[in-house]
């Protein structure tokens, strides 16, 4: 039971059992060598392994160890022992500061690390989201975008005939052929504003007010573009992505986020600039591979700002210079009419010849606010409610 | 090495008994703090691993037992790694939990059972976290170049512990001493200081009554405490304007402020939720403060390891001055006086705990446990404290 060392002299415990060894120190060129009262050998430690694991303040041992992090202990009082290892090691009362200095700089580097994750993640999350987006199923998006369309469909009149539907749906096949995903849908709202919605899952809404507006069916036919490229180009789900990275990959992290905010997020948010050039060149493209008419947005574009120039403050926000954006546009008029006049006179009356509709309803329930301008500045309202 | 008696209160006499002893200064303890809180602001919180080391680090070696100081040899890099592990395991689990969402819908029967299995799964988690965190602190324990370990797997023990929660939630928690002391006994009796295994057979028929008590004093706190708010919204005279309130709910309007002192509403809300809280936290210290010290007491009987035996001092009162005082500093000092909350706790539990016996250092042999690679990041991820 009783130790043959006993404390304030040199100990060394083996890591094998408990046992307080009394220590002798010798030195051999580069050993430490330690060996019992007795002058058997207990360990043999190499010099510049050694390090001090800790200081007793209390009765003043040094307790040193190997740095493989093994179990040994050699405790060091004052004495000839102590002093003779510090001549061999004189840096090695410096451990605190080395210890400390060692701390600082692993957590300076990991924290370093944090911040460029941090700085990559929040610089690095548009180019990221292109990519992320481009992996999510198209049909994913289907009950994101339904539930709006449905909203909506619920709030408002569908306009729907036989004629005008075929005419729409013939357009679009012709404009946007090779969209993937679920079908496309394309219909009308009995909505006085100027507004187009491209909704996730494929689902393209006019309002009547952009029909009214039209003065030819090139003009629809280039909103129709815009949409679809919107869609092609994957721009809903972008959004969606992006508006997580910036600002609540943590909720998604930790469950905060559900599908319903999701939609109100895809609804609400407007596409960036970038992403609005895109779809206008894209939607360009389009129309010219289908042969059709191209000037179509660009001529709707001009008409809508030199007629109510004081009436798409949402517009605005997103495209401070919608002339440019017009001029912007490739105006080749070398293709096909988007319909034949009978067609065009169907789809304009799709809600009815001489029916107002619900013109006075223009503030209440809509969708994402259009780049391509709206009749009233006050509805920013999202749609799900 | 083997009790020769092993009923609480049959200890062999004569037995030697010793105490361990803690000689840390709280001043040092503040410098390791403060020194953490500045370099955990400037690093984004990755500091906080090498900080929580380095405090383990004093506390250990300011703790002897028989003449020789524990040490700590588990590392920060160690603590940051197990955490980035469940960071990952938690965002792969985030995005893989909404991807379900997004393809079949937030409330169809998938993204459903998934976020319950997802809740689930914390609550597994964190028990297997509490096990995993004991064998990391005590294979990081160094006593005479001889290191602690624990046996058996923490995924067992997480389900082990679900159930026994479950059965104890099934009997609206009067199994919980049953159900607590067959999980500490799990714990414990894996529990290795080198080669010497602990070993404990705990009765909860012992704390049982201390338990009871502290469940009825809860119970009529309760109600104390509710009669209380009854009397006082009717003696206020808010009543109307809670009918009102309640009214407008049941209809589905909005209320007629009006007729609804908000102001009033708001600050009787306010004591309201502080008055719960008082009970639940204040209430459930004081009411359970006798049951605890019992389980102390009960432990302290029953365990045995390499030889020693134990003796708890530790009064229900000493644990109410301890825990209250301790809530009381750290409030009022908004968290400034963890330390010394930190520092009382250290005094209190091993100046109250009897060794009784002396360990023969001989027949102490190294242990042969594994030792775990990377430190409790699961339970930092449950419980990010100081320490």
């Amino acid at each position: 039971m009783t130790d043959p060392a006993p404390p304030q002299t040199d100990r060394f415990f083996d890591g094998r059992t408990a046992h307080a060894h009394a220590a002798v120190l010798k030195f051999e060129p580069g050993k430490l060598l330690i060996e019992d009262a007795g002058g058997d050998l207990l360990a043999r430690w190499p010099l510049p392994e050694i390090r001090i694991v800790d200081e007793n303040l209390v009765n003043g041992a040094l307790v040193l160890a190997l740095t493989d992090g093994t179990a040994p202990r050699l405790h060091l009082f004052e004495g000839p022992g102590k002093a003779a290892l510090l001549r061999a090691r004189p840096e090695l009362p410096r451990w605190r500061a080395q210890q400390a200095w060692r701390n600082l700089r692993q957590a300076a580097i990991w924290g370093g690390g944090a911040l460029a994750l941090a700085a990559l993640l929040y610089f690095g999350w548009r180019d990221a989201s292109i990519a992320v987006a481009g992996w999510i199923p198209r049909e994913w998006e289907a009950p994101i975008g339904g539930a709006i369309r449905d909203e909506l469909a619920a709030a408002h009149r569908v306009c729907s005939t036989a004629e005008a539907d075929t005419a729409l749906a013939g357009l679009v096949a012709r404009i946007a052929p090779r969209l993937g995903g679920p079908p496309v849908t394309i219909e009308v709202l009995d909505v006085d504003q100027v507004n187009a919605v491209a909704l996730p899952g494929n689902h393209i809404l006019l309002f009547r007010g952009l029909l009214d507006r039209a003065s030819s069916p090139d003009q629809v036919a280039g909103v129709l573009a815009h949409e679809a490229s919107h869609l092609e180009l994957r721009h809903p789900m972008r959004g969606i992505v992006q508006q997580l990275g910036v600002g609540a990959v943590l909720s998604i992290v930790f469950g905060g986020s559900d599908l319903g905010a999701l939609g109100q997020l895809a609804a609400t948010l407007p596409y960036s600039r970038a992403m609005e050039s895109e779809a206008d060149r894209h939607g360009v493209e389009l129309l010219k591979a289908a042969g059709l008419r191209a000037d179509g947005l660009a001529s709707f574009l001009t008409v809508m700002a030199e007629t109510d120039p004081g009436g798409l403050p949402e517009w605005l926000s997103t495209h401070r210079d919608p002339q440019a954006r017009a001029a912007a546009l490739d105006a080749d008029a070398s293709g096909e009419a988007a319909l034949d006049p009978a067609a065009w006179r169907e789809l304009r009356e799709i809600c009815g010849a001489d029916d107002p509709g619900e013109a006075g309803d223009s503030g209440d329930r809509v969708a994402r606010p259009s780049s391509l301008g709206r009749g009233e500045g006050s509805a920013v309202g999202a749609p799900v409610e | 090495m083997m009790a020769t008696e092993s009923s609480a209160g049959g200890l062999p006499a004569g037995l030697e008994e010793q105490r361990l002893v803690y000689d840390g200064r709280l001043g040092a303890i503040y410098g390791i703090f403060i020194k953490t809180l500045l370099l955990a602001i400037v690093t984004l919180g990755i500091y906080r691993f090498w900080g929580k080391t380095n405090m383990r680090r004093y506390v250990w070696s300011h703790v002897s037992f028989q003449g020789d100081r524990l040490e700590y040899t588990g590392t920060g890099g160690e603590l940051f790694k197990g955490f980035i592990i469940v960071v990952g395991f938690v965002f792969i689990a985030g995005i893989a939990r909404t991807a379900l969402e997004l393809a079949f819908g937030s409330l169809s029967a998938v993204a459903v059972v998934a976020q319950l299995l997802f809740i689930v799964a914390v609550v597994y988690l964190a028990f297997v976290a509490h096990y995993a965190a004991q064998r990391y602190r005590l294979t990081r324990t160094l006593w005479r170049g001889i290191r602690g370990g624990v046996s058996g797997s923490a995924w067992s023990y997480g389900i082990k512990a679900m159930l026994y929660s479950l059965i104890s939630s099934f009997t609206f928690f009067l199994a919980q001493p049953w159900a607590s002391f067959r999980l500490l006994e799990l714990r414990l009796n894996n529990s290795y200081l080198g080669d010497a295994k602990a070993l404990a057979s705990l009765q909860a028929s012992e704390v049982f009554g201390r338990y009871i008590a502290g469940y009825g004093i809860m119970l009529v706190l309760f109600v104390g405490f509710i009669a209380l708010a009854i009397l006082a919204v009717g003696s206020s005279g808010l009543a109307q304007d809670f009918l009102e309130i309640i009214q407008a709910t049941a209809e589905g309007r909005t209320p007629d402020t009006t007729q609804v002192d908000m102001t009033s509403i708001a600050i009787a809300l306010g004591l309201f939720y502080a008055g719960f809280a008082v009970w639940g936290i204040l209430g459930s210290t004081i009411a359970f403060a006798w049951y605890w010290a019992g389980v102390a007491g009960e432990v302290a009987a029953r365990l045995e390891v390499a030889g020693l035996r134990f003796r708890s001092d530790i009064t229900a009162g000493g644990l109410i001055g301890l825990y209250i005082g301790n809530m009381l500093i750290v409030v009022f000092t908004l968290g400034l006086g963890l330390p010394i909350a930190l520092h009382r706790s250290l005094r209190f539990f091993t100046g109250r705990y009897g060794i009784l016996g002396r360990l023969d250092p001989d027949r102490l042999t190294q242990t042969t446990l594994d030792r775990p690679r990377t430190g409790e990041g699961l339970l930092e991820a449950f419980d990010p404290g100081l320490f």
